[in-house]
């Protein structure tokens, strides 16, 4: 796999990610998939993508 | 389970010569490009988010707009410095206007050792703590270790910023955590026997100190379960060889590894594979060198200071902040490394350097050389005076406990000749009893200036 499959693959899993986490109403999964956004954030950050300084910053 | 499933990391990973390959070795042009976005961005986040970056852009007329390079970034931002934020604080505690986000997303409160005066406080969001510890991992690996080894703490958990991302680190990296919190040196040595860890981490002379308490105690720590030492918050075995041979033979350990941290910033720079200096971490920092005099930048292989800007203290963002840390900056390595390198670590400080009969010395230097003096055991100082209008170097040092009294002045005659010739002129040597000069536990104070102020360019200027 490529350095950009991979980046692709993770702002797919965000978006996997960020669809799981929208509405659930549970403290402890959102608190759970908050915390696995911010490391897809930090991978991608790490792979040389012009991400945002934070995952919360970004237009999403 | 194996070990190396049981930390998820899989083989290819596990024969990776670097804990970040595509970071670690990025090329220097995707590398500045990375930094041209994260400048930009953090210099409108601090002017959107922090009152203090508002306050003192708009005193000057700067908009992030602005900022359309990284030239303009080095040039434009103005410079910031401890004191600045020291006295913001204290106007406004616990962290002043430079705070750039709610309280409610700092999940983390630690501040700086105190070393150069009041600690400053620093404020962490859980991201912050995360990017701050995996700061240390390049570091880890770079040295040898693996997830599976187990790491001792051999220091308290006070405030400290140092240790609680080392923590941070250590847990990232996905190492087993042993505390030595609470214990004295005599505990530190006894649970080390007992719990057999196989890193210690601790400043450099705190681990040359465990190891000569323990032979004292009739224990030999290099025959301990302890394979690898790894050091910050002073000169270590990157900055000083001997230091890392000492370590190395007290502690039998493979390797000796070193990170150059600032609490407030990151532990940005971590150790080679080679061992001949550190390298800033670009995914974490951004970091230039400027002639402390001049304030350009200097060239490549020249002494400056370094200036750094934080992508990772999101809470309490510095930009252009002066380290004061006197570093020889290069953009290549044998290590295969891309990111900036600082050549022997840090030199020595602004604050200290000092010029003998128009010759610039660095307390570095000066270590080095009574490193590999013989007799001269690891407890020394540097006293800086100024009589008469120009500067003085005197050296204090314990001889090895083994010398007689009565050899002492010629140790120091010794001394004072290597020392000549490594320096080009001559510091006055003073040999003083063993166990006489105090001990620390955490950061060792070593040079004392006793100049007038107006002539050093210290923090409490």
């Amino acid at each position: 796999m490529t350095v950009e499959e991979r980046i692709e693959n993770l702002k797919q899993a965000r978006l996997l990610v960020d669809a799981a986490r929208h509405d659930a109403g549970s403290p402890m999964i959102e608190a759970a998939l908050a915390e696995a956004d911010m490391n897809l954030h930090w991978a991608l950050w790490n792979l040389g993508e012009p991400v945002e300084l934070r995952p919360e910053l970004e237009a999403r | 389970m194996c070990a190396m499933e049981a930390k998820g990391l899989s083989a290819k990973a596990m024969d990776s010569p670097f804990w970040n390959p595509t970071a670690e070795t990025m090329p220097r042009e995707k590398i500045d490009a990375l930094h041209d976005h994260r400048l930009r961005r953090v210099v409108a986040y601090a002017y959107e988010n922090s009152p203090h970056y508002r306050r003192t852009f708009d005193d000057i007329g700067l908009k992030p707009d602005d900022i359309r390079s990284i030239e303009d970034f080095k040039t434009k931002v103005p410079l910031t410095d401890k004191t600045d934020f020291l006295a913001a604080q204290q106007d406004d505690p616990p962290y002043g206007p430079v705070r750039a986000l709610p309280h409610n997303m700092i999940v983390h409160h630690a501040e700086t050792s105190g070393t150069t005066g009041a600690p400053l406080a620093i404020p962490y969001s859980m991201y912050d703590t995360v990017r701050y510890g995996e700061s240390w991992c390049p570091a880890f690996w770079a040295t040898g270790i693996r997830p599976a080894d187990s790491f001792y703490f051999a220091f308290g958990w006070g405030n400290f910023a140092g240790f609680w991302s080392a923590y941070w680190g250590v847990r990232r990296f996905g190492s087993k955590v042993i505390s030595g919190g609470g214990l004295d040196t005599e505990g530190h040595i006894k649970a080390i026997q007992r719990l057999r860890p196989t890193v210690l981490l601790s400043t450099p002379t705190y681990a040359l100190r465990l190891a000569a308490a323990a032979r004292e105690m009739g224990v030999d720590l290099a025959d301990s379960s302890v394979r690898f030492t790894m050091h910050a918050g002073e000169p270590g075995p990157t900055a000083l060889p001997m230091v890392k041979r000492q370590l190395m033979e007290g502690w039998g350990a493979e390797n000796a590894g070193e990170l150059l941290g600032i609490a407030e910033i990151d532990a940005f720079a971590p150790c080679n594979s080679i061992g001949d200096g550190v390298h800033v971490d670009e995914m974490c920092v951004f970091s230039w060198v400027m002639d402390p005099e001049t304030g350009k930048e200097v060239a490549e292989g020249e002494v400056g200071e370094h200036i750094v800007t934080s992508y990772t203290n999101s809470a309490q963002p510095l930009l252009n902040y002066r380290t004061h840390d006197l570093v020889r900056p290069r953009y290549s390595c044998p290590s295969g490394r891309t990111w900036l390198k600082f050549e022997g670590a840090v030199l020595g400080r602004t604050d200290f350097m000092v010029t003998l009969r128009g010759t610039n010395v660095y307390p570095t230097a000066v270590e080095n050389l009574l490193g590999e003096a013989a007799g001269v055991s690891s407890n020394y100082e540097i006293h800086l005076t100024r009589p008469a209008q120009s500067d003085q170097m005197e050296i204090r040092f314990e001889p090895d406990p083994g010398i007689p009294e009565a050899d002492w002045a010629a140790l120091a005659e010794a001394v004072a000749g290597r020392l000549h010739d490594g320096l080009m002129v001559r510091v006055d040597v003073t040999p003083v009893a063993p166990e006489s000069l105090p001990r620390y536990d955490l950061k060792t104070k070593r040079v004392f200036d006793h100049r007038p102020k107006d002539f050093r360019r210290a923090l409490d200027r």
